[in-house]
């Protein structure tokens, strides 16, 4: 009777370290997920966790689906592509592996706490199922995330910072970048410079472009929810900008989206132009169509944007700049439908051969501004993550952003 | 589950030389409808049936969870099994505090809930032809729980929840602005009977309609009178996280080791209230079993108290506070907000604007986020008017409010008689949780405003 079927499972090992006081795991295997849809045509679904369906549920879904506005779901060309479960990086040593880090970085920087660590290594699959017809997806993720404590005196600085990394070898490089930008933030002033030049570090652009990632989603656009609508073929970004949707890559890669399309390459503005948006089958397209939750239908996402680098070195960049390297509140003070942001930051002021830390500050502009405000991008570029999709994306030099703070 | 098969659990967790064993088992069904402009576009129900087991050794917590019938798999895991103990521990008779409803949610059909958005989004067009779209979701939950643990207590509830959320959308030329309000509510699906939908409808489209003539605001520094209701946001930001156990426990706190100091303005009086009858960020037991109550944190300036779970209160040697929470069976429980509010002050609220030269006058907040460590928080504005010479004068936009809750709590000069509590989600370590926020109209000497 129920003829879609959709399962997640979720294998997750968390190993946690606070305060180095004591190494606790907590362990979440196997939560399966099942979304049972009543046929092609009704948009309602239904998630069951732990038990079978009670026949009330049967019932509602037919219900539903009398109920709700009838409309054809393609569920795409039936393939089979099943591919192997990967194996779980190894994680056994990596609470020693990163207190002794943390025990050797403190003899640099004295007044730094590794406060919390945790590590997640997580495969994650989603299984489509129509019939006889299966699609089994698999990703590997491997994240750490840190939480850096400073003090001296009154004075008390945090950091918490999140990395998908490959191989636990990149833990080191990692952790000791984050105890020398923890440490120099505590001396960190609030400094008012108005309109001025702003290098976004490659972090900080990730994370940025990853809140406005949905200013290129078809459905998005559709509901009013970006400027991007209807712009194919116009000039909306300095010509140095290509930005390219690469699902094959990155931890949430996806070979075939959650409408059983095969995912692709997908180019998002080139050299300053505006290109196709990414769609779902509802929106005359496809290869972007996930659903999030299990929710009945799809809405359009990103897997993994990257932005081809520039040519020149970060170091060459940061010259009578504010070099902003972290934001807070992304969730809260960006409206991706007016481009409006207003963000609490911190970073440093490159002036006059002096690097001064920087807190306390917030920046503001409109993200379709800054697009065209870029004026370089750095050679090099770090991995980041905001709200599901992973991001490659180099410093990028702005022309004008305001910058506003206590001292002038 | 049999009360004999949690004895069962429990006997084992202290057996395995914990000091601390709890069962929380949850069967949650949710409904879900989501409504854009005129197109239903998903209708969801889900239904969750888990369980999760906290075993504690001093300090030290150990969480299992799964799905429903995995217990022999979790107990696995703790290289034990469910056969039965000898001296097995006692549960006490079982405490059923869930509050009786009208309506159950399961009795409403699916068309009754889906016209409650269709109306929303009815009135919210009428409201202006600048309106382009009203998108709105109607949420109902009905959370029954068993929390047992090894002190014998053994505590049955079922929440019900329902809340409206509706967000206008407008457009003139290439600007678009968006206004929102999301009523929610503990109890049954009568909620609906006396809410006035229209105003609600309106108001969302009202304050879409409003940012559409906003301009710039230059930042800076100035004075900021925030207004009654969910602007208390800023005080959940600033200084609610960082009084929570789950900060002050791990030295994570700028209110640390500081009870009974001076930490804000005499005027004010912060209160953490879960047990308000009613409210969408109340329930009647948390998530702990323990009854919820009110918490005065901070009394006329002076810190009176924290928000604490078990392992929060072992890590400070304090008492629970009935504020344990979790989004479900898959987190342990820790300390969250759930009511959170200023109370009411003596002074009028349109002398506040008229005292001030210049300054920012908040009428709406969109979300907020806090460093509990350092107090550092940022508050996003919804709607907001330039005050000038005691007046308010146009309307501005794309601002944010950042501070620490540290100076913010002493920049206090004015706090108005009437509190209001609103309601929303917040996000933290043991997931999302329905909230209230509130306070009167509020004035602050100083606060650095993020503008363009």
């Amino acid at each position: 009777m129920l003829k879609q079927t959709m399962t997640e499972l979720t294998k997750v090992h968390t190993t946690e370290l606070f305060e180095g006081i004591f190494d606790a795991k907590s362990y979440q295997e196997t939560i399966k997920k099942l979304i049972l849809t009543e046929d092609d045509e009704a948009s309602y679904s239904v998630l069951i966790e732990g038990s079978d369906p009670p026949e009330e549920v049967i019932h509602d879904a037919l219900e539903a689906q009398k109920l709700l506005k009838q409309k054809k779901k393609a569920w795409g060309p039936s393939f089979s592509k099943k591919e192997d479960e990967p194996e779980l990086l190894k994680d056994e040593n990596i609470v020693q592996k990163m207190e002794s880090l943390a025990k050797e970085l403190q003899k640099k920087y004295p007044s730094v706490t590794l406060k919390e660590f945790r590590h997640r290594s997580a495969k994650k699959g989603t299984i489509l199922a129509s019939g006889e017809d299966e699609v089994s997806q698999w990703s590997r993720q491997q994240e750490v995330s840190i939480v850096l404590d400073t003090r001296e005196d009154d004075k008390v600085e945090t950091l918490w910072k999140s990395f998908y990394i490959h191989d636990l070898s990149e833990l080191e490089s990692l952790l000791e970048e984050s105890f020398e930008e923890v440490s120099n933030l505590l001396h960190g002033k609030s400094i008012h410079y108005g309109k001025t030049k702003v290098l976004l570090s490659s972090h900080a652009a990730g994370e940025l472009l990853g809140s406005y990632a949905s200013v290129f989603y078809s459905d998005v656009q559709r509901r009013k929810g970006s400027k991007f609508q209807d712009r194919e073929g116009s000039v909306v970004s300095s010509s140095l900008i290509t930005l390219t949707d690469r699902p094959h890559q990155g931890p949430f890669m996806r070979t075939v989206d959650d409408e059983w399309q095969e995912t692709k390459d997908h180019v998002l503005i080139k050299e300053g132009v505006l290109q196709k948006s990414l769609t779902n089958l509802e929106d005359h397209g496809g290869g972007s169509g996930y659903r999030t939750n299990l929710s009945p239908s799809t809405e359009v996402k990103a897997v993994h944007l990257e932005m081809d680098p520039g040519k020149t070195p970060l170091e060459e960049l940061q010259s009578d700049v504010i070099y902003i390297t972290q934001w807070e509140g992304l969730f809260a003070g960006t409206n991706p439908a007016s481009g409006d942001f207003s963000l609490q930051s911190k970073g440093f002021a490159f002036r006059d051969q002096k690097k001064i830390p920087l807190k306390g500050i917030l920046v503001s502009g409109n993200f379709y501004d800054l697009l065209k405000d870029i004026e370089a991008l750095s050679k090099e570029r770090t991995l980041s993550s905001y709200g599901g999709v992973s991001l490659e994306i180099p410093a990028l030099l702005i022309k004008e952003l305001s910058v506003i703070g206590e001292e002038k | 589950m049999k009360k004999s098969t949690l004895e069962n659990i429990l006997t084992i967790g202290l057996d395995s030389g914990f000091d601390f064993c709890e069962v929380f088992l949850e069967k949650k069904r949710m409904t879900r409808l989501v409504q854009k402009t005129h197109e239903t576009q998903q209708a969801n129900q889900e239904f969750l049936h888990g369980i999760g087991l906290r075993f504690l050794k001093g300090t030290e917590e150990y969480y299992l969870s799964g799905a429903y019938g995995d217990e022999e798999r979790l107990l696995k895991e703790l290289k034990t099994s469910l056969e039965t103990r000898e001296n097995k521990l006692s549960l006490k008779d079982s405490s059923d505090v869930r509050l009786a409803i009208q309506k159950d949610f399961a009795s409403i059909d699916l068309r009754e809930k889906q016209q409650l958005l269709r109306f929303m989004t009815e009135e919210g067009l009428a409201y202006d032809p600048r309106l382009v779209g009203m998108d709105s979701l109607y949420l109902d939950m009905s959370q029954e729980v068993i929390i047992a643990n090894s002190t014998g207590l053994y505590v049955t509830d079922e929440r019900n929840k329902t809340r409206l959320f509706s967000q206008s959308i407008a457009q003139e030329g290439d600007v678009i602005e968006r206004g929102w309000v999301g009523p929610g509510h503990l109890g049954g699906f009568e909620f609906y009977d006396d809410l006035d939908l229209k105003a609600y409808a309106r108001e969302a489209a009202r304050m879409a309609i409003v940012n559409l003539s906003a301009t710039y605001a230059e930042g800076g520094v100035m004075p900021v009178v925030v207004d009654r209701g969910f602007g208390g946001l800023l005080f959940h930001e600033a200084c609610g996280h960082s009084l929570e156990a789950t900060s002050v426990s791990r030295g994570s706190s700028e209110f640390c080791n500081r009870l009974g100091e001076e930490v804000a303005s005499p005027l004010l009086t912060l209160v953490d209230d879960g047990s308000i009858p009613g409210r969408w960020g109340s329930l009647q037991v948390d998530d702990e079993g323990m009854k919820t109550q009110r918490n005065v944190l901070i009394e006329k300036g002076i810190l009176k108290g924290y928000l604490i779970d078990i392992l929060g209160g072992r890590r400070m040697g304090m008492e629970p506070t009935g504020s344990a929470r979790r989004e479900n069976y898959t987190f342990a429980p820790t300390s969250r907000m759930t009511n959170t509010f200023i109370e009411a002050g003596q002074d009028d609220d349109e002398q506040m604007i008229k005292d001030l030269e210049k300054g920012l006058f908040v009428k709406g907040i969109n979300a907020g986020s806090v460093n509990p460590a350092t107090g550092e928080f940022n508050f996003n504005v919804g709607e907001a008017y330039l005050i000038e010479q005691g007046e308010l004068t146009k309307p501005v936009k794309g601002l944010s409010l950042i501070g620490t809750g540290g100076d913010i709590l002493k920049q206090v000069d004015a706090v108005g008689k009437d509190t209001s509590i609103g309601d929303g989600f917040c996000w933290s370590a043991s997931g999302a949780l329905y909230i209230g926020a509130g306070q009167p109209r509020i004035r602050l000497k100083r606060m650095m405003v993020g503008g363009r």
